[in-house]
């Protein structure tokens, strides 16, 4: 029995396996060495300060030795979390590392300057965005249209037969202000809507025209200034072109940060084999959710 | 301006000390004769969105929102943005000032290894980025691709990460872009960047979120960090932001207010008139507290309208506009009926009458706002340009089907978001100054979207001439007080309201415009009433003060377009209370009601193909609710 057990192969093999996990053992002792969780000085200084920042006083001895517990505690569950792979494919967690990316790449855009030349160009080529605005002084008569046509058309040419006399038209009461002194095109814009002041253009200086029409009804204007408007020096609005300059520039460091990225990998698409392509109507929308906050 | 005047006053006076006689006959009359010298008339109404998400905040960064508060500040100012979503978007016209208030969490980094600050420098590996930085060129390139790979690696060095954790002495990288974007954008004169954040306190699920407004800039919003709601550093209790705000004021020397939103998700939590929810009694302090640092409520956004009820208000058929009655924010409990009462603004407001008289200080004598509550970073609120609560329900043709919030209790409807809303101010100019201060004195009104152009004046003596006087405003201050003002003392007679409403020139026609009267009789009874002070096309207001005729419908469905030829561009009243009684506290505020127009909804169904619940509204008629004006007998 013993001799043909001695002469099995199986238990030669595990005979050798044990010796070796003896021999293994022996010469690598098992040093039961620990991994170190650091609480430096810094992360003192941050338990003192939240401390301080709810109770008003800085923790005693037994209170800070509590803290530096839980934050080793912690710290442990994370290096464990972390040491499972807790951390894959977590939205939340891919969401802040997405972030904190585009954080990096916004401040090192952040820290380039233009020369003067590109900064001139730069205004050169978005003139349109720097012009000042137009501005207008008028008077105005307002006619409302909420009337039958026949009884709109009687008025309006009562009316032009005053303006024949040199008189000024009469108005309907209004709660629109008469007199306009100074106003931008966009305040035009926010009372009588968009194209209003575009109707005031190339129109004459102190006498009255009219009726041009607005959002709000029809109007008898007698313009007494019309400054059109003119593109802003670079020197005046050098602060503004400048935060311009930047908030493209970003964006196109990003765009490339982006591209030498996406170069850095071989792009392997693996479509559905039957179906080809998804469909619109195929790709669901995610459900939404409110937002926890 | 009051410094100014004594100045003036002064000089007059030393003048008329040295100068001829003739001069001193004229100069008091001389003083005055010019209407524009001294003028801090609010004359302009300046719109804005007191309340937008960007991608800082984490929950709008989860939702894909890329966008940062540049961006949110860029889109309000007028320019051509691309949405996270990938689609180009534009407002219809600018606002005049943006209030972004996002949530903070660390960050900053990477700022102060440009800067080189001190503890940089400490640090081998900061020390070599930041000279990296300084080089330029590739060698900044090559230190940044360090810093980054060692960011995504999680191995930057210890002590850096101690330093740019919350509670650190360098936290704050978050809070510094926030103020520092406001602070970039902030052009005084011609556009407001307030700086502000939001305290988002919502124990169980129970809406208690406030935002806080600074009047201050960077100098002063620096030096302090925004509370938390989080355990253990921070708490839900409204009690302990009032002591932020306190603090902030008596130590930086600034001046700062909070305002709640949502009451509708709160399950009645909102407006407490026995309990709060952190455990506290609704006592003296309490309202006084309240009352001082919350004098405003934003009663309109993406998430519902606050201001009435159709349980609360039964005799109000504009009352079920934009109802939320599913339950809290996360519907993990469902809405009874007793809650509504601590819900409402209109409720709220008479509510804090009672308290008054039981404690002496009204908590709830706050002024109105609208506001879009959007983590997209996108202030829209117009039907026909909605970008949605988040960046997932940014314009597709599935997003109204789909539920917005779901439990296995119940959901928040997809098609149950409200594109709304703005908020309008009443002030001299367009500067944090100006418009904080128009704030804190509640001279403003919300609106669901458009911009209607509304003023409010109460007084003892208004008259029919006074309403197209071509100074009619200034006969409104000199006679009485605007929105948001308080009258005393009824001198026997029943006080008379001066109300215009000018319609939105991009907007739609204007249905009627509504005096909403609530008061406490004196067995201490709340009550309210409507009155239609003016309506279009004609119509009769009868003996009770309404009118039972509808303005009509011109939308067509098919092309999601309206027709102009009901309603009216302008209404206007002169009214006196006819139910005045001067031992009865009261407060009195305006609804404009404009016709009715097509929802986002319908745009959607029109522009995008979307298929749309049944339940879903496709027409609606959107509003403007004032600041009230209240009466006290004492």
């Amino acid at each position: 029995m013993m001799k043909k057990l001695l002469s099995d192969p199986l238990i030669h093999f595990l005979l050798i396996a044990v010796l070796y996990f003896v021999a293994y053992d022996s010469l690598n002792p098992n040093t039961n060495e620990l991994e170190t969780i650091v609480i430096s000085s810094g992360k003192i200084e941050q338990i003192n300060n939240n401390f301080l920042t709810r109770w008003k006083r800085l923790p005693n001895e037994k209170e800070l030795q509590r803290a530096i517990k839980g934050f080793a505690t912690k710290d442990a569950y994370l290096r464990e979390a972390i040491s499972l792979g807790l951390d894959k494919n977590d939205p939340v967690i891919n969401s802040q590392l997405h972030k904190k990316m585009l954080y990096l790449i916004e401040d090192m855009a952040s820290a380039e300057e233009p020369s003067e030349q590109v900064l001139q160009d730069y205004y050169q080529l978005n003139q349109d965005k720097y012009l000042g605005p137009a501005i207008y002084s008028f008077t105005q008569m307002y006619i409302s249209t909420d009337r039958p046509k026949d009884e709109l058309d009687q008025l309006l040419s009562t009316q032009q037969e005053r303006m024949l006399k040199g008189l000024a038209p009469i108005g309907d009461p209004s709660l629109l202000q008469t007199d306009f002194t100074d106003a931008t095109d966009f305040h035009l814009t926010r009372n009588l809507g968009s194209e209003f002041s575009e109707r005031l253009k190339d129109k004459p200086l102190n006498k009255w025209f009219g009726p041009i029409e607005s959002a709000l009804g029809l109007h008898y204007i007698y313009l007494t200034n019309h400054i059109a408007a003119k593109l802003l020096t670079l020197e005046n609005i050098k602060q503004k072109v400048l935060i311009d300059w930047h908030y493209q520039n970003q964006k196109s460091v990003q765009e490339k940060y982006e591209q030498q990225l996406l170069e850095q990998y071989k792009l392997e698409v693996q479509m559905p084999k039957s179906k080809g392509m998804l469909t619109k109507k195929e790709v669901k929308s995610e459900t939404s959710k409110e937002p926890a906050q | 301006m009051n410094r100014n005047k004594v100045f003036i006053t002064l000089f007059a006076l030393s003048l008329s000390a040295t100068s001829a006689f003739a001069y001193d006959k004229t100069s008091e009359a001389a003083k005055k004769y010019s209407p524009y010298a001294n003028s801090d008339m609010p004359m302009n109404v300046y719109w804005g969105d007191s309340h937008v998400h960007t991608g800082l905040s984490l929950d709008a960064g989860l939702f894909g929102n890329v966008l940062v508060p540049d961006d949110a500040y860029r889109l309000a100012k007028g320019e051509q943005l691309t949405a996270s979503s990938g689609v180009p978007i534009q407002l219809s016209r600018p606002l005049d000032w943006l209030v972004v208030t996002d949530h903070t969490d660390l960050m900053g980094i990477a700022t102060d290894i440009k800067a080189g600050t001190p503890n940089i420098l400490a640090d081998k590996k900061g020390k070599e980025w930041h000279e990296g930085f300084k080089k330029g060129g590739k060698a900044a390139g090559e230190a940044a691709f360090d810093l980054i790979g060692n960011f995504a690696q999680m191995t930057l060095p210890e002590q850096l990460v101690d330093d740019y954790s919350p509670g650190s002495k360098v936290f704050g990288g978050v809070w510094k872009q926030i103020v520092d974007a406001a602070d970039k954008h902030n052009e005084p004169g011609l556009f407001t960047a307030f700086i502000g954040y939001e305290w988002t306190s919502v124990p169980k699920g129970f809406n208690l979120h406030r935002n806080v407004v600074l009047r201050d800039g960077g100098d002063k919003a620096l030096k302090v960090q925004p509370p938390t709601t989080q355990p253990p550093l921070g708490s839900t209790d409204p009690l302990v932001l009032y002591k932020w705000l306190e603090d902030y004021e008596k130590n930086q020397n600034g001046q700062a207010f909070a305002f709640a939103h949502n009451g509708n998700l709160s399950n009645g939590w909102m407006f407490p008139t026995e309990d709060t929810y952190a455990g506290g009694k609704v006592n003296n302090n309490y309202v006084k507290l309240r009352a001082k640092w919350e004098p405003h409520y934003e009663v309109t956004q993406i998430k519902g309208d606050g201001e009435a009820h159709p349980t609360l208000s039964p005799d109000d058929e504009f009352a079920d506009y934009g109802t939320w009655d599913i339950g809290n924010l996360d519907i993990s409990q469902l809405k009874k009926p007793d809650m509504l009462k601590g819900e409402y603004a209109r409720e709220a407001l008479k509510q804090g009458l009672a308290l008054e008289k039981k404690l002496g200080t009204n908590p709830y004598k706050f002024g109105l706002g609208g506001a879009t509550d959007t983590h997209t970073s996108l202030a829209t609120a117009d039907e026909d340009n909605f970008f949605g609560k988040s960046t997932s329900v940014e314009p597709n043709k599935d997003r109204s089907s789909h539920p917005f919030v779901k439990s296995k209790l119940g959901a928040h409807e997809g098609y149950a978001l409200l594109a709304s809303g703005y908020t309008g101010i009443w002030a001299a100019e367009n500067t944090r100054e100006a418009l904080f201060d128009a704030w804190e004195r509640k001279e403003t009104y919300g609106t669901t979207g458009p911009r209607m152009r509304v003023r409010m004046f109460g007084g003892w003596g208004f008259t029919e001439n006074d309403l197209y006087a071509n100074n009619s405003a200034a006969i409104g201050y000199e006679k009485g007080v605007p929105m948001g003002g308080e009258l005393v003392k009824a001198k026997g007679k029943a006080p008379s309201f001066m109300v215009t409403a000018l319609k939105d020139p991009q907007s739609a026609n204007l249905d009627r415009v509504q005096m909403i009267k609530g008061w406490i009789d004196k067995d201490g009874k709340l009550h309210e009433k409507i009155y239609d002070l003016a309506v279009s096309d004609g119509r009769k207001i009868d003996d009770d003060g309404r009118a039972k005729e509808p303005v009509g419908n011109t939308v067509d469905l098919k092309t999601a377009t309206w027709i102009d030829n009901i309603g009216d561009v302008q209404l206007a009243a002169v009214w006196t209370d006819p139910d005045f009684d001067k031992k009865e506290s009261a407060f009195y505020y305006v609804r404009v009601l404009e016709i009715p127009t097509p929802t986002w909804i319908l745009y959607d169904v029109v522009k995008l193909g979307a298929k749309v619940h049944k339940n879903a509204e496709l027409v609606g008629q959107e509003r403007a609710y004032t600041s009230p004006i209240w009466f006290s007998p004492k």
